[in-house]
C-alpha cells in the first residue's frame, strides 16, 4: 500500500522557490478520502493553489500577455501544466526565467515503500508451494501498482516538474516491461536510474542502463555470456538507445555483445555484477576500432559517434517540439549536446529557449499522451482531489500503461494515440474531471474526481462573462478558439442571464460553469498540447 | 454534428427480419467532409468472424481421441471416456467434448471445419508473447508490430482512404483494441455495445463541425484536422452501427453468457447490412491449470452453443452465406495431465472454422500422441495456413504479402457458395470500379455494374495492347458484377482492364507484382 504518510516524507524538498513544498494536507487528507478508492488519492489543485500562492492576481492580463502563453506553452510541454494559481505567479515571469527555474536541481523523492530494498530470493521462489507463489505473485503485482502510483503522484506534485518529464521520457527510451522483469524492486530501480540521470549526463546513464537488472532482464544481459553471446541488448543498444538505424554493422552488434558479456544480477543484493567466467575479454573490433573493449568502452565509443547526439537530439526534438522536425536545428542541439560532453542540461536549455520552440512550428502540434492528458488535466484544473487508480486505469485503457510500453520501441506516441474509439473515451475521460462519474460508465455519479467549479471559475478573478470565457480558454487549450465556438461558449456560460446580469454568486453560476467547461473540453483542440 | 443527424435515421424497425443483407444499397448518414465513407472497398458483403478462446484451449480434451492409450495413460485424472464423448464421424475414433452438442450439429450440417493440430516452429509459451504472434501474424522470433488484419486492411484501403461503404472495416466486441486489426492505424471500433458507444460519441453533443476551406498551414492544424477527421469518424460510426444494430431484433434466445451476448451483437449488426468485415469477440478463461474438468466443460459449453445459436440466427437472417468465423487460441496444453487435476501451457491444438462458406469437416490427422517434443504434441499446419488460406479464399486479401511468407494453403472455403447476387438493387449508373488489391499477385477481383441490360465486352490489355484476356463477351442483366481474374503465367507490370457496354466505355488500370 502506498500510504499518504510515505509519500509525504517522500517529496521533493524546498527549492529555492520556497513556494513549492509538498502539500502538508495530503498528509492528513486521509480521513477525507474518498471511499472507494481513498489510499491513491491526491490533490494537486489544493496542492498549490490554496497554500502556495497567496498572493491574489488581479485580472485577466497574465492569461493574455505574450508571456503568459509563452509559459503556459512551456510548462505544458517541459512539465504537466499550471493551475491557474501557479500561473498567476509564474505568468508575470519572462520564459527564460522559467526555464531556469524548470533546470534547477530538485531532491529525489523517497521510494514508494520499504519493499524496493527486500532481497528477491529466486531460489525461496522456487521452493514456494503454489499457494505461495500466488501469494508473492500478488504481493508483487501490489508492490507494481503502488510505484505506479507514486510515479504518477510525483508527476503531479509540481508546476517546475522537468525532472518527472523526463523521467516519463526516458522510460519511453530506455524501455521495460513488467512481464519480462516480473520483480517490483528491479522495476523501481530502474525508475530510480531514469529519474536520477534524467537530467543528468547522457553517458553516465548509458553506463548504468547497460546493467541495470531490469534491462538485464528485458533484453537478455542476463543470458548473454562468452560461451553463448545474446545480442539482444547490443541490437536494441545501436538501434534503438543511440546511434539509429544505418550507422552500424551486423558485426558491430555481434563485437557489441561481446563486450558487454558477463554482467548478471545479485537479486539478494538487486545488484549488478560482472561474472568473469561469463565475461569475453578477447579483443573486439567495434565500429572500426580494435581492442580489448569492455561495455564502458564500447559506450565511450558510441559516445564519439555524431550520430548518437543527432539521434537523442531528434528524439528530444520530437518529444518537446513537434513530429515536424527541423534538420538544421537538430543539427544545432547535436552540436550543444557534444560540447557539452553529453550532459542533458544545456541541450534542453538551447530548445526551451529557442524561438523555434514558441514558433507556430511548435505551439499545439504534439498530441497529448494518456499521461500528459491525464495529468495535466489535473493540474491546469486545479481539482481538490484524483483517485490515482483512476487515473491510471484509464490511461491503461487508453494505451499508455506506465511499465508496460508496447514493445522495446517505446510508445509511438502522436497520432497512434488516437481512435475513433480512444478519441471518444479521451474525451469522456476528460469530462469526467468536471462533471464526476466514470469514463467506463458516464452515467455513473461515483465520482473519482473532486472538483469545484465555482472556484475554478473565480479563481480568475475576473467578472464580465466573455472576458472570463476567454481566460477559462486561453488557460485550458493550447491555440485560440474559433469564433463561432467561442460564442456558442459564452453562450454556454451565460446560460439564460444577460450578459450585464451575470456573477458567479448567482445560485446554479456552478451548473454553468460545468457545462462551460464540458463543452471547452469536447473541442478536438483539447487534444492538442 | 447535431444530436437531431442521429435521431432521423434511428428508425428501428424492430421484430422485422429483413430480408437479405443491404450492404449493396447502404448510404453514408451524413457526408462530412473527406469522411464519407464510400469507395474502392471490396463491399461483397463477406464476413470473418473471429473468436478469440484467450487463455489455452486443451486440445486433447476438445477433440478427444478415445482410441487413444497414450492419452489415458499420460492424463488418467483427466481424460474423458469414451462413453461421454459425442462421436463425431464414423470411423474417425474422435469425440467432441459432451459439453458441445452444438459443434456436433454444425459438423453434421457442414458447416463446421475442424482443423486439426495448429501450431508454428519454435513455440512460445507466454500467454502474451503467444497471443501477440497469433495476433500479429509473426514467428516466434519475431516480434510484430502490427496485426495480420491491419496489415489487410492497409492493403485494401490506401492512406486516407475509406475502408467500407456501411461502418468502419472491423468491430471488436470488447474493452481493448485488439493488436489483429493495428495497421498503420488501428482499423478497428472497439464498442460494448452499439447503443453504449452511441451514448458515448453523442454525449459528445454539438459543435465543432470543420472549417470548409480551410488549408492546414501549421503542424497544429495538420494536427487539428486529423484529429476532427476522426471525431466525424467516430461519429459516423457510432450513427451507422446503432442504425444497423437497431434494423432488427434478435431472433433467437441466446444464454445470459459473455460469449453469447457478444454474438448476439454481432449477428445483428450483420444482418443489419454494415459493410464491416471483420468482428472479433472474445471468451476467457482457458488456462486451466488447476480442477479443470468443469471449468472447461462449462466454457466448451458455453462456445459451443454460442456459435450454434449464432449460426441458427444467421440462417434466420438470410446472412449465413456471407459470414465464416474462426475459433482460435493461443496454445495448447501439455498431454500429460499435472498435480492439480489441470494442464499447463502445452503448444499445438486443433482450431474451428464455422459458418455456411467454411468446407466441413476434419482436416489433417489427429497428433501423434506417441511423438512429441518435450512432451508436447507437434504441430502439423501452421496458423499462418489458415490465416493465408481464408485470406485468399475469403478475403480477397493478398496473404503473401500480409503475412510477408509464402504459406500454403488449404482447401477451408468452399467458393462455389454465393455470397454475393446482392438483391436486386438496381444501380442508376453504368461504373467499372478499381481492382482490389492493387497491386496484386496472381489473383484480383474487378467489379462493374449496369443501370440496364447491356452487351457486355470486359478484355484485359498488357502495357502493349495485347489483350491477354476476354473475361466477359455476352449480354447482361442490369445489376452489380464482380469477377476475379488470375494472372498466372503473365509477367509482372501494368495492365489494363476495359469494359465496353452498351454506349459506355472505361479504361482502369492495374498492376501485376510478382
Amino acid at each position: 500500500m502506498i500510504s499518504n504518510s510515505s509519500s509525504k516524507s517522500g517529496f521533493k524538498k524546498a527549492n529555492r522557490f520556497s513556494f513549492l513544498p509538498y502539500d502538508p494536507i495530503l498528509a492528513s487528507s486521509k480521513d477525507e478520502s474518498l471511499p472507494m478508492f481513498g489510499e491513491f488519492s491526491i490533490r494537486p489543485g489544493k496542492l498549490n493553489s490554496s497554500l502556495l500562492f497567496s498572493t491574489k492576481h488581479s485580472t485577466a492580463q497574465s492569461f493574455s500577455t505574450p508571456n503568459a502563453g509563452k509559459i503556459n506553452h512551456l510548462l505544458s510541454r517541459a512539465s504537466f501544466g499550471a493551475t491557474v494559481a501557479e500561473m498567476q505567479s509564474l505568468g508575470s515571469l519572462s520564459p527564460n526565467e522559467v526555464v531556469e527555474m524548470l533546470l534547477q536541481e530538485t531532491a529525489l523523492p523517497a521510494p514508494p515503500g520499504e519493499w524496493v530494498s527486500e532481497p528477491f530470493d529466486r531460489q525461496a521462489y522456487r521452493n514456494m508451494t503454489r499457494e505461495e507463489r500466488q501469494a508473492w505473485r500478488r504481493q508483487n503485482r501490489q508492490r507494481i501498482n503502488e510505484l505506479r502510483a507514486w510515479w504518477v503522484e510525483l508527476m503531479t506534485s509540481s508546476p517546475l516538474n522537468l525532472s518527472e518529464k523526463m523521467t516519463l521520457f526516458w522510460h519511453g527510451h530506455f524501455t521495460t516491461d513488467f512481464r519480462s522483469v516480473q520483480v517490483a524492486q528491479f522495476l523501481y530501480i530502474q525508475n530510480d536510474t531514469l529519474r536520477r540521470n534524467a537530467l543528468g549526463n547522457f553517458g553516465t546513464f548509458l553506463k548504468e542502463i547497460y546493467k541495470d537488472p531490469a534491462m538485464l532482464l528485458y533484453l537478455n544481459g542476463v543470458q548473454n555470456r562468452a560461451q553463448q553471446p545474446n545480442e539482444n541488448f547490443a541490437r536494441e543498444l545501436l538501434e534503438l538507445f543511440t546511434i539509429g538505424v544505418g550507422n552500424y554493422t551486423e558485426q558491430d552488434i555481434k563485437e557489441g555483445a561481446r563486450a558487454l558479456t558477463g554482467w548478471q544480477i545479485n537479486e539478494l543484493e538487486l545488484k549488478p555484477f560482472l561474472n568473469q567466467r561469463r565475461y569475453d575479454d578477447g579483443v573486439k573490433i567495434f565500429l572500426g576500432q580494435t581492442g580489448n573493449f569492455t561495455a564502458d568502452d564500447i559506450i565511450d565509443i558510441i559516445l564519439e559517434q555524431p550520430q548518437t547526439a543527432k539521434f537523442i537530439c531528434r528524439k528530444f526534438y520530437e518529444f518537446f517540439i513537434s513530429r515536424e522536425v527541423n534538420e538544421g536545428f537538430i543539427t544545432e542541439l547535436a552540436e550543444t549536446f557534444r560540447s557539452n560532453s553529453y550532459e542533458i542540461k544545456p541541450v534542453l536549455q538551447k530548445l526551451f529557449t529557442s524561438d523555434l520552440f514558441y514558433s507556430n512550428q511548435a505551439v499545439a502540434s504534439l498530441i497529448k499522451s494518456p499521461v500528459d492528458m491525464a495529468i495535466t488535466n489535473a493540474r491546469m484544473l486545479s481539482v481538490d482531489s484524483i483517485d490515482l487508480r483512476y487515473l491510471l486505469n484509464a490511461t491503461r485503457d487508453l494505451n499508455q500503461e506506465l511499465l508496460n510500453p508496447p514493445n522495446v520501441a517505446g510508445w509511438p506516441g502522436q497520432r497512434d494515440w488516437i481512435s475513433p474509439t480512444t478519441y471518444v473515451t479521451r474525451n469522456t475521460f476528460s469530462e469526467t474531471y468536471v462533471n464526476g462519474g466514470l469514463y467506463q460508465n458516464p452515467n455513473s455519479r461515483r465520482s473519482p474526481i473532486e472538483f469545484d467549479p465555482l472556484a475554478f471559475a473565480k479563481s480568475f478573478n475576473i467578472q464580465e462573462v466573455s472576458e472570463l470565457a476567454e481566460a477559462m480558454a486561453t488557460h485550458l487549450l493550447a491555440l485560440p478558439v474559433q469564433h463561432q465556438n467561442m460564442d456558442f461558449l459564452v453562450s454556454v456560460l451565460l446560460g439564460s442571464a444577460e450578459p450585464g446580469d451575470w456573477s458567479l454568486d448567482y445560485p446554479g453560476a456552478d451548473r454553468l460553469v460545468t457545462e462551460f467547461l464540458i463543452q471547452l473540453l469536447r473541442l478536438p483542440e483539447f487534444h492538442l498540447n | 454534428m447535431k444530436r437531431r443527424d442521429f435521431i432521423q435515421v434511428m428508425l428501428p424497425i424492430a421484430g422485422l427480419p429483413i430480408v437479405w443483407p443491404m450492404w449493396s444499397f447502404s448510404k453514408p448518414l451524413r457526408k462530412l467532409g473527406k469522411s464519407n465513407y464510400l469507395v474502392n472497398f471490396p463491399d461483397d458483403g463477406r464476413v470473418l468472424v473471429l473468436v478469440q478462446c484467450a487463455g489455452g484451449n486443451d486440445g486433447l480434451n476438445t477433440i478427444i481421441p478415445y482410441t487413444n492409450d497414450i492419452y489415458y495413460n499420460e492424463r488418467p485424472q483427466l481424460a474423458i471416456p469414451e462413453s461421454e464423448t459425442i462421436q463425431i464421424a464414423n470411423g474417425l475414433d474422435l469425440g467432441f467434448h459432451s459439453a458441445m452438442p452444438g459443434f456436433k450439429s454444425l459438423y453434421d450440417a457442414g458447416n463446421l471445419g475442424i482443423i486439426q493440430g495448429v501450431g508454428y516452429p519454435n513455440p512460445d509459451r507466454s500467454h502474451f508473447r503467444s497471443t501477440d504472434i497469433w495476433l500479429t501474424g509473426s514467428s516466434s522470433d519475431a516480434v510484430g508490430e502490427t496485426g495480420w488484419l491491419g496489415r489487410y486492411f492497409d492493403m485494401l484501403c490506401p492512406d486516407g482512404e475509406p475502408c467500407g461503404t456501411f461502418g468502419p472495416p472491423a468491430i471488436q466486441i470488447g474493452l481493448t483494441s485488439s493488436l489483429a486489426l493495428l495497421g498503420r492505424q488501428q482499423k478497428g471500433i472497439t464498442l460494448q455495445n452499439p447503443v453504449q458507444f452511441y451514448d458515448l460519441v453523442t454525449r459528445l453533443g454539438e459543435g465543432h463541425d470543420p472549417q470548409p476551406g480551410t488549408i492546414p498551414a501549421t503542424p497544429a492544424e495538420h494536427e487539428l484536422e486529423f484529429l476532427r477527421n476522426t471525431e466525424a469518424a467516430a461519429f459516423q460510426f457510432a450513427g451507422e452501427i446503432i442504425d444497423a444494430y437497431q434494423k432488427n431484433d434478435n431472433q433467437v434466445q441466446y444464454p445470459n453468457q459473455s460469449l453469447a451476448t457478444q454474438l448476439a451483437i454481432v449477428a445483428r449488426l450483420i444482418a443489419g447490412g454494415l459493410s464491416t468485415r471483420i468482428y472479433i469477440v472474445s471468451i476467457r478463461g482457458f488456462d486451466t491449470h488447476a480442477n479443470q474438468a468443469n471449468a472447461h466443460a462449462n466454457l466448451l459449453g458455453q462456445l459451443s452453443t454460442a456459435i450454434q445459436l449464432f449460426q441458427q440466427e444467421l440462417e434466420i437472417f438470410g446472412v449465413a452465406d456471407r459470414v465464416a468465423g474462426m475459433c482460435f487460441s493461443e496454445f495448447g496444453r501439455r498431454v500429460r495431465g499435472n498435480a492439480s487435476n489441470g494442464t499447463d501451457h502445452g503448444t499445438a491444438a486443433p482450431q474451428f472454422l464455422f459458418g455456411n462458406p467454411v468446407i466441413g469437416g476434419v482436416h489433417g490427422s489427429h497428433p501423434d500422441l506417441a511423438n512429441l517434443e518435450n512432451g508436447d504434441l507437434k504441430y502439423q499446419f501452421d496458423y499462418r495456413q489458415i490465416y493465408a488460406s481464408l485470406l485468399e479464399q475469403w478475403l480477397a486479401g493478398d496473404a503473401n504479402a500480409i503475412l510477408g511468407e509464402n504459406f500454403s494453403t488449404l482447401p477451408l472455403i468452399d467458393n462455389t457458395t454465393s455470397v454475393g447476387n446482392p438483391p436486386a438493387e438496381i444501380p442508376n449508373e453504368f461504373t467499372l470500379n478499381q481492382n482490389y488489391p492493387n497491386p496484386f499477385n496472381p489473383s484480383t477481383t474487378i467489379e462493374y455494374s449496369l443501370p440496364e441490360p447491356a452487351d457486355v465486352k470486359l478484355e484485359i490489355v498488357n502495357s502493349r495492347g495485347r489483350r491477354v484476356a476476354l473475361l466477359v463477351n455476352e449480354r447482361q442483366d442490369k445489376g452489380k458484377y464482380q469477377l476475379t481474374w488470375n494472372a498466372n503465367g503473365h509477367s509482372s507490370g501494368p495492365y489494363f482492364y476495359r469494359i465496353n457496354a452498351g454506349s459506355f466505355q472505361e479504361t482502369r488500370r492495374m498492376t501485376l507484382v510478382k
